[in-house]
């Protein structure tokens, strides 16, 4: 290994956020199939981007808390290799759904008060912000992922769709997504620490139409409604901004994600 | 100065990519995630470039029609994917922006395929080519496609001609506008590779080789009088200079594998010696010696994967040496700030403090040696 290149790199990585907002923040579980056949093994893509449309990331081991499947009777470690795209495989089982859910540590992240700006539009914090962060030059901001994917075993039924996976902010579908009509309402609940999380932007991406999101603020059971128009792929997000535990950070920001396919059964 | 980080070769990217993600893990500000996203930029003889964007051609498209609020077409087939891309070609340039000296450069584009299935990646190269105008030494891209930070990969002329020569990496924002590339590749300043390496061979003892570091305390425990001292030390300089010399210019060389235990080892020799022959005799001066040449390959070792600027070659090689001399002294400095020369010559001083520390030095260096064999 090369120390200096290292160190260059390092110091690469830590200089960069110049002015212009970087807006590849999403990330979510790309799996190869949604509606694997019993037994069938899925790669399972992590992707960051905008839009339903993501950039590959390799498996990071550094970053990784836990990255598992939830299913009838145990949890099971997602296998991978560390620095490689798929993020890891799964074995579906016989029957029912399979959660996947990935939880990352935090990353700090820099951002200019221009930058915060531009997520606080698109992802709905405002409320969530603590005051006066306009008038700061400089945010720093702690970071994680808490995503999770549905993967609907080919067959009968699709019980265990609303199976709590346990990660540090979850959306949890109180509706089988498997049966949901095209202009159905999907309703979910969004925890926190396990508990209903009120007063949170949630947003909802087709693939089939990424520009036209549809989104609702979860009540003070965590509850919120979406009608989707469509059936097909789709990925629901929302963040979650809490203190932060640390003082090199201002605050802490946990992103959280769900893709499945909604209809199809 | 602009960040830039040197690999061997463009193939070891994702190997850095990987090694930036787990440092950067660690802790270092950053903004997102790491992509996958690559330009290699060319520069040619008569002030032409050429720049090789790697894309995914199905997320790229999407993302281009996306871009201009039309549904989105996943997996198309090569053929249609390579023309729907093609009927996008403003749209594609759009999307990387070449200026020099702030000037936009006219490129024109061409779209190479991703090869065959089971023939290698499935990227495909947008491939951008131009001329640098009159006086202009450097040019900046911002490619605004990505959704995470990507790699600039430059070559230069007589790059390809030393296959071990580095390539100048930079880890880039999207749509950000990247540092300046120089045509031609800066000339290291003598005194700023002196300064680095200093720093570098110091910090390799200080506080970065704890082995090191208790055959030095070793040699310290020895003997309460400086002579003793003072001439183990210069045994021990002078050999590993030697070694570290003739090992950087391949004149000689062992496996580390041979060479990290037996560096281990020495560390118990010396302890052990401090508790059952505490005299200075020519003979301890010559083990120490023998050892300084093991140490020395060690050092060689560590200074080959550091890397060393072709052009200061000797400079740097020189400052290592000195900065690993300067954090030697540095811990002979400690340990006598630490027991004080004082207590050096109390009576309880070789029963208090040399014997029992040289057996805790010997039990750290017999584990060592048992690890550096088993691993």
């Amino acid at each position: 290994m090369r120390t200096p290149t290292v160190l260059l790199t390092i110091a690469a990585l830590a200089l960069g956020s110049i002015a212009k907002p970087a807006l590849g923040h999403d990330f979510w579980i790309e799996p190869s199939t949604y509606r694997p056949a019993p037994g069938q093994r899925v790669t399972l893509r992590h992707r960051v981007g905008n839009d339903f449309l993501g950039d590959p990331v390799r498996r990071d081991e550094s970053l990784l808390v836990r990255f598992v499947t939830v299913g009838a009777e145990a949890e099971q470690r997602v296998p991978g290799v560390a620095g490689i795209d798929p993020a890891g495989i799964a074995q579906a089982p016989g029957s029912g759904t399979l959660v996947v859910a990935y939880e990352s540590r935090g990353s700090l992240a820099e951002l200019t008060a221009e930058k915060m700006a531009v997520y606080v539009e698109q992802e709905g914090i405002a409320p969530q912000l603590p005051r006066g962060w306009r008038g700061r030059k400089l945010l720093r901001d702690r970071f994680s992922r808490s995503v999770k994917s549905l993967l609907v075993v080919q067959g009968d039924g699709s019980a265990g769709f609303d199976r709590v996976a346990g990660l540090p902010l979850e959306l949890v579908p109180l509706a089988d997504p498997a049966t949901l009509l095209p202009g159905g309402t999907l309703p979910l609940r969004l925890l926190w620490q396990g508990k209903p999380a009120g007063g949170i932007h949630v947003a909802a991406i087709s693939r089939l139409d990424p520009k036209h999101p549809v989104a609702a603020t979860t009540d003070a059971g965590g509850e919120v409604a979406l009608a989707l128009p469509r059936g097909g792929e789709w990925l629901i997000k929302a963040v979650k901004i809490a203190p932060s535990k640390d003082a090199d950070a201002d605050f802490e920001s946990v992103w959280t994600s769900i893709t499945f396919v909604a209809g199809n059964r | 100065m602009n960040p830039i980080a040197a690999v061997r070769r463009a193939w070891l990217v994702p190997v850095w990519l990987v090694l930036a993600t787990l440092l950067a893990g660690a802790g270092a500000a950053r903004a997102h995630e790491l992509g996958a996203g690559r330009v290699e930029i060319y520069f040619l003889p008569d002030s032409a470039f050429r720049v090789d964007l790697q894309i995914d051609p199905d997320l790229t498209l999407q993302r281009l029609q996306v871009a201009a609020d039309e549904p989105p077409t996943p997996g198309l087939p090569d053929a249609p994917l390579r023309e729907a891309l093609l009927a996008r070609r403003d749209e594609l340039l759009a999307t990387a922006r070449l200026t020099a000296g702030g000037a936009a450069l006219p490129t024109t584009l061409t779209y190479l395929p991703a090869p065959p299935p089971g023939k290698g990646g499935r990227e495909a190269t947008v491939r951008l080519e131009g001329t640098l105008p009159a006086g202009a030494e450097a040019l900046q891209l911002a490619w605004t496609l990505p959704a995470s930070r990507y790699a600039v990969i430059v070559h230069r002329e007589g790059d390809d001609a030393d296959p071990g020569a580095d390539l100048e990496t930079h880890w880039v924002e999207p749509g950000e506008l990247g540092p300046p590339l120089r045509r031609a590749a800066e000339v290291p300043d003598r005194l700023a590779v002196a300064r680095q390496y200093l720093l570098l061979g110091f910090t390799h003892i200080l506080p970065g080789g704890l082995d090191h570091v208790l055959f030095v305390l070793g040699i310290f425990l020895f003997s309460t009088r400086l002579k003793p001292v003072l001439l183990q030390v210069t045994a021990f300089t002078v050999a590993h200079s030697i070694t570290l010399g003739l090992s950087i210019y391949g004149v000689v060389s062992l496996p580390s594998s041979i060479v990290e235990p037996l560096i281990a080892l020495s560390i118990v020799y010396v302890a052990v010696e401090n508790v059952l022959h505490p005299e200075l005799t020519p003979w301890r001066v010559g083990v120490v010696f023998a050892f300084g040449l093991l140490h020395g390959l060690g050092f060689a070792g560590v200074l080959s994967e550091l890397g060393l600027p072709r052009s200061e070659f000797l400079t740097a090689l020189v400052a290592f040496n000195v900065g690993v001399e300067g954090g030697q002294l540095a811990v002979i400095a400690l340990a006598f700030l630490a027991v004080g020369w004082w207590a050096r010559s109390a009576s309880w001083y070789r029963q208090r403090v040399v014997v029992p520390a040289s057996l805790a030095i010997a039990a750290v260096g017999l584990w060592w040696t048992v690890q550096r064999v088993i691993s």
